[in-house]
């Protein structure tokens, strides 16, 4: 299975860990695949170099790089989901939109995320808890995960 | 590649026979490399936690940057 994680789900894994964590270990030891999307990268490096002092940010941005250039990682570049933009922009702001537009691509099986603009958006009731899960529900729900 | 003898238990061996066997993998040696390279991409999550710990960072103040991120970068990917 294909899982994107939105920026705040793959946060949330690499500084705590909790369910998010939890997650990610599930996801790695069953064989599944976790997909971002490069808008995640240019966030999770942005975080970085706003809020932590400047001889931890090139760790820390190593570490990001490691992860998105590893073997468990697929990371969507804008022109594999371009096409989807528009369609994506019917249903959430426009600042979502690239997230929800590389989710909607058929070969995303879920997309996880705790952002109330996906999780409690009426416009996308239609996908909630089948492909739009939270951290919890895809843990719950999917057992087999 | 380097050529080492391990010892497992027998427990684990026959996990991993049982994965070669299933087709996952070509060999032991290819299922402990993977097992191996699972692990250290594992370890990349928490050595980003020891960075936030050892600096003692809010992670409810990271988090709320988070939030206000997207809308300042968003608009390249459209």
């Amino acid at each position: 299975m294909n899982i994107l994680l939105d920026t705040n789900i793959i946060f949330s894994a690499l500084i705590s860990d909790k369910k998010e964590r939890l997650l990610i270990n599930k996801i790695i030891r069953k064989r599944h695949t976790i997909v971002i999307t490069d808008l995640v990268l240019e966030e999770l490096n942005c975080v970085v170099e706003r809020k932590l002092p400047q001889k931890e940010q090139k760790k820390a941005k190593k570490i990001i790089t490691a992860l998105s250039i590893s073997d468990f990682i697929f990371l969507k570049r804008h022109n594999l989901y371009k096409n989807n933009i528009e369609k994506a922009k019917e249903y959430i702001s426009e600042k979502d939109a690239p997230i929800l537009a590389a989710g909607l691509q058929e070969e995303i099986d879920f997309i996880v995320s705790g952002d109330k603009d996906f999780i409690e958006n009426k416009k996308l009731y239609f996908l909630r808890k089948k492909k739009i899960l939270t951290t919890r529900e895809i843990i719950e729900k999917y057992e087999y995960l | 590649m380097q050529t080492i003898q391990i010892r497992l238990p027998k427990e684990q061996l026959e996990k991993i026979d049982k994965e070669v066997k299933s087709g996952l993998y070509k060999s032991r040696s290819e299922a402990v490399r993977d097992y191996l390279k699972r692990m250290e991409f594992l370890e990349m999550f928490d050595n980003f936690q020891q960075i936030i710990d050892k600096e003692s960072i809010d992670r409810e103040n990271l988090t709320d940057t988070l939030s206000s991120i997207r809308k300042k970068v968003y608009k390249k990917y459209l």
